[in-house]
């Protein structure tokens, strides 16, 4: 069994079948190029392989871990990813993301300098050239192999458009490199150097020749500590996207009621309703790092990594409860009972918009359905709620 | 000879138009004791057949999403399709009467804590998303799956609007026909199940007539597509 | 406001929507039966051609 492996798919896009029982197999230190027509489905291979595309038949193999088969069966484990699109939200930093892909520590630096990027290691991605942001994005699709001792698989689609030819070189160089590591290597591409590189090349969908690449040499990057992402907290901190796109609200909906209402004069329901209002719309604005993901479709790469979308669902807690505590600054009561209410209402209310954003991902144009038009059905635990804990 | 959608919607709409009628004129008055708006009752004959019709349609639309999504049916779809529309239709028209009716009859014309009424109307709402979010993406099988997905789970709400009266009678009035607590008269009985039974003519019609819609739209989509490949 | 406009009301609406509804029904079905038929004498004067 290869290292990839994908049986038998059969996978529609649009209204066309553009896989129809598929098959490769790709074993350690194999090098498989797709080559083929523009919109032929060398796309749709790779997207398959990492499981980002459901499948009408068949099922995606990654080292022997099911990754997603027709029954909607999924699973995990680690290997490479480069997209057409770059998949980097723009305020990723450049040596934040290259550590992201690995899993570990590393010397990122010494990576990022033979690769022309040294200089750039903290900068923001959206800084960067067309050209450099794409040797980025091609770094993040390379590294857990360039980490690993293990064989692990790397999926690449299309990685040398927007590379100059030197990188293009390079790239070539590097693939020959790992696979001399025991690595997989699937890559679609029209590029000579790159097709000159694979040990098979698979003129789409069927036809297949053997190459005769040059032997590479593979060089162990040295890891360290294991590393967890939490890429949803570290971009709120750095965007504030969750003070912009939720905390303001949930502030204009205070200042508003404010205006119309004098809050001295109030008691009961009214009295928490009144409390809880600003953290409740502060939670319909959704999660704030979804729509940070939508640039340049970020969250399939994100999606590879793990099932949960990022998020920043602590810094949601802590800002719907601000927001309460202010609520109940203005009107005087001062409910422990009423904060928490508001923060987990507010955050739970966020990860339930969230979701129901997350769900349009595989439309083409997901910002064009009304998500919102779902949200009011929240009112109603939160009413549940203001009923619960009014006196 | 295969009878067409729209002469069944026709004959659904005869129908509400008798409804409507025997409503207003045949129909007994309610007593003011028991009612604050006695006038505005009658809003009844056809605000309950058009919840029931919008059930049944959220039903449809129900099965439609999971045989297309597990079947990947085609009628199914068109299923599917047809009556996220007629649900939307009825959904409104239930929830514009029942605001109405609850403004006249408690005061208020919507009750957030009320568990049916907020559950009837998230149902239309997903609908008027099904409808407008279909038309805003090409047709394609993600397009499919997705709306799919969202008619299977929403339609959770259905049996739990359906027992939400049973277990926490609020505000709304719990159900007065098949139930031993019901106490609808004879004559208001008889009108609201010539209604029913329009509504259902209807709805049953106006599916047919939304389903042969979508296979018109899908086959001037491929005549469209064949023309372009012969014009190269 | 009296019951009987409450009633006026309602039934306008519920008129206006089930009208709505029905009229664009069969404006559709006029308007994708026109194209088709027009669609399909393109394609048969091209084979003819």
């Amino acid at each position: 069994m290869g290292i990839i492996e994908l049986s038998k798919v059969t996978v529609r896009r649009g209204r066309s079948q553009v896989l129809d029982s598929w098959s490769v197999s790709i074993d350690s230190g194999e090098v498989v190029c797709l080559s083929g027509d523009n919109g032929c489905g060398k796309s749709t291979v790779i997207e398959t392989a990492a499981g980002l595309v459901s499948m009408e038949k068949g099922s995606s193999e990654i080292s022997g871990q099911l990754i997603r088969d027709s029954e909607g069966r999924r699973g995990r484990t680690k290997f490479g990813l480069c997209l057409q699109d770059d998949c980097i939200m723009g305020d990723e930093l450049v040596g934040e993301r290259i550590l992201d892909a690995a899993g570990c520590d590393f010397d990122v630096s010494s990576l990022l300098k033979t690769w022309g990027l040294g200089h750039r290691i903290h900068d923001r991605v959206a800084m960067l050239s067309g050209g450099q942001r794409r040797r980025v994005a091609i770094l993040s699709g390379l590294v857990p192999a360039m980490v690993s001792s293990e064989p692990v698989a790397i999926l690449l689609d299309e990685p040398d458009s927007g590379l100059d030819d030197d990188s293009v070189e390079q790239l070539a160089q590097t693939l020959r490199d790992l696979a001399a590591g025991g690595h997989a290597i699937l890559v679609a591409s029209h590029n000579s150097k790159i097709i000159e590189s694979a040990d098979r090349v698979i003129q789409f969908p069927f036809t297949e020749t053997k190459g005769d690449p040059v032997k590479g040499k593979f060089s162990l990057l040295e890891s360290g500590v294991l590393r967890k992402t939490n890429i949803g907290h570290r971009m709120n901190l750095r965007t504030l996207s969750g003070v912009a796109n939720n905390g303001i609200a949930g502030l204009l909906t205070l200042g508003a009621m404010l205006a119309m209402l004098n809050p001295e004069q109030l008691e009961g329901r009214t009295l928490t309703a009144f409390i809880l209002a600003p953290a409740l719309t502060a939670g319909l604005c959704g999660n704030s790092i979804h729509r940070l993901t939508l640039e340049n479709r970020a969250y399939a790469w994100w999606n590879t990594i793990s099932a949960i979308p990022p998020n920043a669902l602590f810094h949601s807690l802590i800002t719907c409860g601000a927001i309460t505590v202010l609520a109940s600054t203005v009107t005087g009561d001062f409910d422990v009972k009423l904060i928490a209410a508001g923060a987990v209402l507010g955050a739970c209310t966020e990860a339930i918009v969230g979701l129901l954003s997350h769900a349009t991902l595989r439309l083409s144009r997901p910002n064009a359905v009304m998500v919102r038009l779902l949200t009011p059905i929240l009112i109603l635990p939160w009413a549940l709620v203001v009923d619960t804990l009014s006196v | 000879m295969s009878i067409r959608g729209e002469a069944v919607a026709l004959l659904g709409l005869a129908g509400a138009g008798l409804t409507f009628w025997l409503g207003m004129t045949w129909a007994p008055s309610v007593s003011i004791d028991a009612f604050k708006a006695p006038e505005a009752q009658r809003i009844f004959y056809w605000h309950v057949p058009s919840a029931w019709a919008a059930m049944l349609a959220f039903g449809m639309l129900f099965v439609g999403s999971i045989f297309w999504f597990f079947k990947r049916s085609e009628w199914a779809w068109r299923l599917h399709v047809a009556s996220s529309e007629a649900g939307l239709a009825t959904g409104l028209m239930c929830v514009w009467s029942g605001c109405i009716w609850g403004a006249a009859e408690w005061g208020v014309p919507w009750d957030w804590t009320d568990i049916r009424l907020n559950t009837f109307a998230m149902l239309t709402l997903l609908s008027l998303y099904l409808v407008l979010g279909r038309r805003s993406q090409p047709d394609g099988v993600e397009t499919r799956d997705t709306f799919a997905a969202f008619g299977m789970y929403g339609f959770v709400l259905v049996p739990f609007t359906y027992i939400a009266t049973r277990l926490w009678q609020i505000r709304h009035p719990g159900p007065v026909v098949a139930t031993s607590e019901g106490s609808l008269n004879s004559d208001m009985g008889t009108v609201l199940l010539i209604g029913a039974i329009s509504f259902t003519v209807l709805i049953i019609g106006h599916v047919m007539a939304g389903m042969r819609l979508t296979k018109l739209e899908l086959r001037l989509e491929d005549l469209q597509n064949r023309y372009e490949e012969e014009s190269r | 406001m009296s019951g009987q406009t409450y009633l006026i009301a309602a039934y306008l609406g519920m008129i206006g929507a089930l009208a709505l509804w029905t009229w664009t029904v069969f404006a559709r079905s006029k308007s994708l039966e026109s194209k088709i038929d027009s669609l399909e004498k393109a394609l048969a004067n091209d084979e003819s051609e």
